[in-house]
């Protein structure tokens, strides 16, 4: 088992990419809330899972209310997942159909460039 | 068929990982391959969760969270049960309600029951017949 771990990386444009990595769930629920709370100081954040090997719903959740923060707030709020993403992750993401809901891209650049403009509702597909 | 896993732990967010630890440790010397290891996780990981959140929620103090696993090689299935409050609606939850939902998306079976004596009874299914092609 990986131990979760949640590292804020401040971005030159002022955004911050919240990166988690390890295996996260209701054990680290209220620590990545913390997390998105300061990221939410920001006028927009990122969301990287590329290094995450494991989420449950109660993570799900979380990151469920910092989109509707960032929106009702007018921040950016972009998910990180992708090709690389660990498949556990895709997995339940996909089945909650989460990734239609919450904005996702593949990689973190194109993540920070989207983060800038206010967070909107989108469909992926 | 033979109990291979029964563990009886607190209720508690921290002992989370912990269950999903030790039905790691069942499925890798049972050779399950990943995909179908990775539904298995999930779905203990998630039936555990909900037992943290709403099975002691009206209790003075958190009880426990009892997890059983067996295998006859060619099914597995693991009951996660509670002695809490049982299944009862609650307007004010913290989750998203997905939970359930999960657990039925990733087992070949789910079962839910109020049980004797209080709390409830989550039984999952999962086949294990393609453990051994490669797939996943």
């Amino acid at each position: 088992m990986t131990l979760p771990t949640i590292q804020l990386e401040p971005d030159p444009r002022g955004l911050v990419v919240v990166a988690l990595a390890g295996e996260h769930d209701l054990s680290s629920a209220e620590a990545l809330r913390e997390s998105l709370v300061e990221a939410a100081r920001s006028p927009g954040m990122v969301v990287d899972l590329d290094m995450a090997e494991f989420v449950d719903s109660s993570i799900l959740g979380v990151l469920v209310q910092a989109f509707r923060d960032a929106r009702e707030s007018g921040r950016g709020f972009v998910l990180v997942m992708g090709d690389q993403t660990p498949a556990p992750v895709r997995r339940v993401v996909s089945l909650t159909r989460l990734d239609h809901v919450l904005p996702t891209l593949p990689d973190r650049q194109a993540a920070l460039a989207a983060a800038l403009v206010p967070t909107a509702p989108v469909d992926n597909e | 068929m033979s109990d291979d896993l029964d563990l009886v732990l607190a209720s508690s967010a921290e002992n989370v990982p912990v269950v999903r630890q030790a039905v790691r440790g069942l499925l890798d010397a049972a050779a399950v391959r990943d995909q179908l290891a990775g539904d298995v996780l999930l779905a203990v990981t998630e039936a555990c969760t909900n037992v943290v959140r709403h099975a002691y929620r009206e209790a003075a103090a958190p009880g426990e969270i009892e997890i059983t696993a067996s295998s006859d090689g060619r099914r597995l299935v693991i009951a996660v049960r509670d002695r809490g409050c049982g299944l009862t609606p609650r307007i004010d939850s913290p989750g998203l309600g997905l939970g359930l939902p999960v657990i039925a998306a990733v087992s070949d079976r789910m079962e839910v029951h109020d049980v004797d004596g209080g709390g409830t009874l989550v039984t999952m299914e999962f086949a294990l017949a393609q453990s051994d092609d490669g797939a996943g």
